[in-house]
């Protein structure tokens, strides 16, 4: 049975470059305290003093939540925590957990660390633990994809868990009541791409999907309905959404649209090729004069 | 159509506005028929040679549609700001031209250029054809040039492996 | 006898691994065993895409490493011939979000990697230090959350925004922005005068003279008195010879063996892999033992990091301290703090330089995918000391992508029969603790060290 008052947490690093946790460190001081208040981190390899990761898996028998930083891999020589495989590792901790949680994009599906090809095996922790019978566990594995994690998603994620119990997934594992959103949604450069308005690096305006590579209109996340650090976005200030939750993170060319002939390669989600061009077709043909000059001149 | 040149004036209130409608609904006629090809599962030549044959068809069967865009349409241009706004009228033909140029660019059978070339050599090349067949200059059955002005076409797309 | 350690709370960790005599340490070995191959993973791609990939190095320098590909990739424009055109604007844009960065980090390290470690030399009950629980903990990461937001409003998030890039920056901000910014730095300006050094800005800023010390309240009068009382103005020193490769307003690059020059030579700079494992199996042996290269400037190790700033710079506070106590524990930390509170003055003064009128960003006439062949060095002078990339480029895409961070100078193995510098500084120490503070005294970066 859980404890009602205050759920273990053991947080795990795997192969991470620890961002989720800078991530978290950069979380609303508030909403911070309240969650080191009402859960009980008992382990993390950058915060806590008292035990060590070798304490942990000797002595703690029962998880209730493990969230997991960074991609996971069987060889030993490569990486290598507390001379173990962080593959081991993670079996470990897994097998006497309750929830497991994937914090950022690596632990979700591999993320940037999976593009070290030499090293054959890097993948994220439901892969990994794919040939696992996790007995404890009462819940799918669930996937905080992002690079980094907002820590709003982790904080809301751990509430719900534990005043709900489960938690609704979409079909690679992610939270749907923060992934069924688009990183488009509240961008405040929408009303540009509504109009086709072409945008620019280092200017307010303009939209930058048509050539500066932004995966916003593809993308699940919330990030321009949460905002990072309380008060921005990266669309929101000029640089485009590189779809890092999403599972073919990282692409190629981030910063620039894929297109042919002048057409964009991919558009909007669940939107055919036929209808963007059609509305971008009416759209262009009507030249908005405010939208085509300085925000404030 | 079989009505009378006074009885048309009923329905539309100028030579225009006759005209402006004759446009919009040959082009979606069009833009249906190569919407078909579009979809059709084969190759992006094909597809030129079907597109090019459905749109001289087109142009067999409503010569006085090419009438009314080049002597109406061209000489009033400015008749047709209201609610035409110009590539409006067209937008579903052209949207059509458009989804033909990604996909073949896409399947890498047609090379990838800049939109606007690509699709003036394609519109360039049936329009030009359309007003010589309206001059009733060409000496051959319209049809009978399908093929060798797709293969134009088609040669000027495609895909170079040696660049 | 020998001890096997694995040190956390480092970016990541190390095995520290010492042999004893007399129950004083004879030698040490440190060991970086997670290597996730960065410059194998950027071989192929797109060089713009170095610009996305290179802050996922480290989650606590990213911005220093955007920065030094972002100068590498100009300084490729530059060495074709092709020198971008950047505004003063965008340049200082960039080495504010740097210092922002830099200013956040110490005060994280400080209070949730060493401080700690230093009270409980003296007594379990951390008291306000305790990690998790601690009013001053949980202060001092309030402080670095807010302060962050500075960054956040010209990089759209911290961690891992990519808001430079050749030709200038992504944002354009307004003056409200630049008020606001100031107002999320003041933050930081608030928390050194209350808590860290317990005197004004202004009081500290004036300080020239070891005797100053006795100025200082608060944190950094705690910190003091109990590094007198357990030693650590003795311990930790190495070989007090110092380098930064870097230059800003604020450092000054330079070297010091014997005597301090100012003047550096990048090609000088090389890396050695004798103590380095190797991905080329018939490559391993059993003289190999870490992840870690080493490296050397002419030949010769160095020191580097904010200490080491200080001195190039000619920082008379530290400087006079250094005096005293050497390269110990005691001058390392205080140089550190000593940076924060310029750092915190000189990123509040470039705000104010801002010209919003200037352009953000101009377009490059030539694209890096259109390169032939093309190579750049940058460096950049990052929060544990300077950071060094190499980029080679080849039919536009990346050949190769070298990168040589401040840790492996610190921490990297034995070079040509010398002792790396943190192994040096382990010799002599007394306890495991007190090693273990040494080795936190270079504020190290596990995983930037390997990469």
């Amino acid at each position: 049975m859980m404890n009602q008052s205050k759920p273990t947490i053991v947080w795990f690093q795997a192969i991470t470059c620890n961002g989720n946790t800078h991530s978290l460190l950069s979380s609303n001081s508030n909403r911070f305290e309240l969650f080191l208040n009402s859960f009980n981190l008992i382990y993390h390899p950058s915060l806590t003093i008292n035990n060590s990761l070798e304490y942990i898996l000797e002595n703690q028998k029962e998880i209730d939540f493990l969230l997991v930083e960074g991609s996971i891999s069987s060889n030993e020589f490569i990486f290598s925590i507390s001379n173990d495989s962080s593959k081991n590792l993670l079996e470990k901790l897994a097998l006497r957990s309750k929830y497991i949680i994937a914090v950022g994009s690596c632990a979700s599906f591999g993320g940037i660390h999976a593009k070290f090809t030499q090293n054959d095996d890097i993948c994220g922790i439901k892969e990994a633990l794919e040939n696992n019978n996790l007995q404890t566990l009462i819940h799918p594995i669930i996937n905080l994809s992002g690079c980094p994690v907002h820590p709003e998603w982790i904080f809301q994620t751990l509430f719900s868990l534990k005043t709900f119990g489960k938690i609704d997934l979409d079909e690679v594992g992610r939270p749907k009541e923060l992934y069924s959103t688009l990183a488009h949604h509240g961008c405040t450069r929408n009303e540009y791409f509504e109009w086709k308005v072409e945008g620019n690096f280092g200017q307010k305006e303009g939209c930058l999907f048509y050539n500066q590579g932004c995966r916003g209109p593809m993308t699940h996340s919330s990030c321009n309905k949460i905002l990072w650090n309380e008060i921005s976005s990266k669309t929101r200030v000029g640089m485009p959404c590189i779809g890092c939750t999403e599972t073919d993170f990282p692409r190629n060319n981030m910063l620039e649209t894929k297109k042919n002939m002048g057409i964009p390669q991919e558009v909007p989600l669940g939107i055919s090729k036929r209808a963007y061009l059609s509305i971008s077709g009416v759209a262009k043909t009507f030249k908005i004069d405010r939208l085509h000059k300085k925000l404030m001149e | 159509m079989k009505m009378s040149v006074g009885n048309m004036y009923n329905y539309f209130s100028s030579k225009e506005e006759l005209a402006k409608f004759a446009i919009k609904y040959s082009t979606n006629i069009l833009a249906e028929e190569l919407r078909e090809v579009n979809n059709m599962d084969i190759t992006s030549k094909k597809k030129i040679y079907l597109f090019v044959k459905k749109y001289l068809e087109n142009v067999q069967k409503s010569p006085e549609i090419i009438e009314y865009f080049l002597r109406v349409y061209l000489s009033n241009r400015e008749v047709f700001k209201q609610g035409c706004e110009g590539f409006l009228c067209v937008g579903e033909f052209v949207t059509e031209v458009m989804i033909l140029l990604d996909d073949g660019a896409q399947k890498k059978e047609f090379r990838e250029q800049e939109f606007f070339p690509a699709f003036g050599m394609i519109m360039g090349c049936l329009g030009g054809f359309a007003f010589l067949s309206g001059e009733n200059v060409l000496d051959k059955d319209l049809l009978s040039y399908s093929d060798a002005v797709a293969e134009n076409i088609y040669r000027a797309l495609k895909y170079d492996e040696s660049v | 006898m020998k001890t096997v350690d694995i040190v956390e709370r480092i970016e990541g960790e190390a095995k520290l691994n010492c042999t004893w005599k007399d129950g004083i340490i004879s030698d040490a070995r440190i060991d970086f065993l997670n290597f996730r191959g960065f410059e194998y993973i950027l071989e192929g791609k797109s060089p713009l895409d170095a610009l996305i990939y290179t802050p996922r190095i480290c989650g606590i320098c990213g911005q220093a490493h955007l920065k030094a590909t972002v100068d590498a990739l100009e300084n490729v424009y530059e060495n074709i011939g092709e020198k971008l055109e950047v505004t003063q604007k965008a340049k200082l844009l960039r080495q504010i979000g740097l210092n922002i960065e830099i200013i956040d980090s110490h005060i994280k390290w400080f209070y949730l990697f060493i401080m700690p470690d230093i009270i409980k030399l003296d007594s379990n009950d951390l008291g306000i230090y305790e990690p998790l629980k601690g009013q001053r903990w949980l202060e001092a990461c309030k402080t670095a959350s807010e302060t962050i937001k500075s960054l956040a409003i010209i990089g759209g998030q911290w961690p891992h925004s990519s808001y430079m890039l050749p030709g200038g920056v992504v944002s354009d901000p307004t003056l409200m922005d630049l008020v606001n910014m100031q107002n999320y730095l003041h933050y930081a300006l608030v928390f050194f005068e209350k808590s860290i050094a317990g005197i004004s800005l202004e009081n500290y800023l004036s300080f020239d003279s070891v005797n100053n010390i006795e100025k200082l309240n608060s944190d950094m009068k705690c910190f003091k008195d109990l590094c007198l009382k357990h030693n650590l103005q003795n311990f930790g020193k190495s070989y007090n010879r110092f380098i930064t490769l870097g230059e800003t307003n604020l450092f000054k690059n330079g070297k010091i063996k014997i005597k301090l020059v100012n003047k550096i030579d990048l090609t000088k700079v090389s890396e050695n892999s004798y103590f380095t494992f190797s991905m080329i199996e018939k490559e391993n042996n059993d003289k190999k033992h870490t992840w870690s290269k080493s490296v050397s400037y002419n030949d010769n190790i160095y020191e580097t990091g904010p200490l080491a700033r200080a001195i190039t710079s000619n920082r008379k506070f530290i400087k006079d301290i250094h005096k005293n106590y050497a390269d110990s524990v005691f001058t390392r930390v205080m140089s550190r703090l000593d940076e924060l509170a310029y750092l915190i003055d000189d990123t509040k003064s470039l705000i104010s330089k801002i010209n919003i009128k200037e352009d953000s960003f101009i377009k490059p006439k030539i694209i890096l995918s259109e390169i032939e062949k093309a190579s750049a060095i940058s460096v950049v002078e990052a929060t544990r000391g300077s950071l060094y990339h190499k980029i080679n480029i080849e039919k536009g895409k990346i050949k190769s992508y070298d990168v040589i961070t401040p840790t492996v100078w610190n921490l990297g193995p034995v070079y040509k029969k010398q002792k790396g510098i943190a192994q040096n500084a382990m010799i002599g120490l007394p306890s495991i603790e007190i090693a273990k503070i040494v080795l936190r005294s270079f504020d190290v970066c596990s995983v930037c060290t390997t990469h």
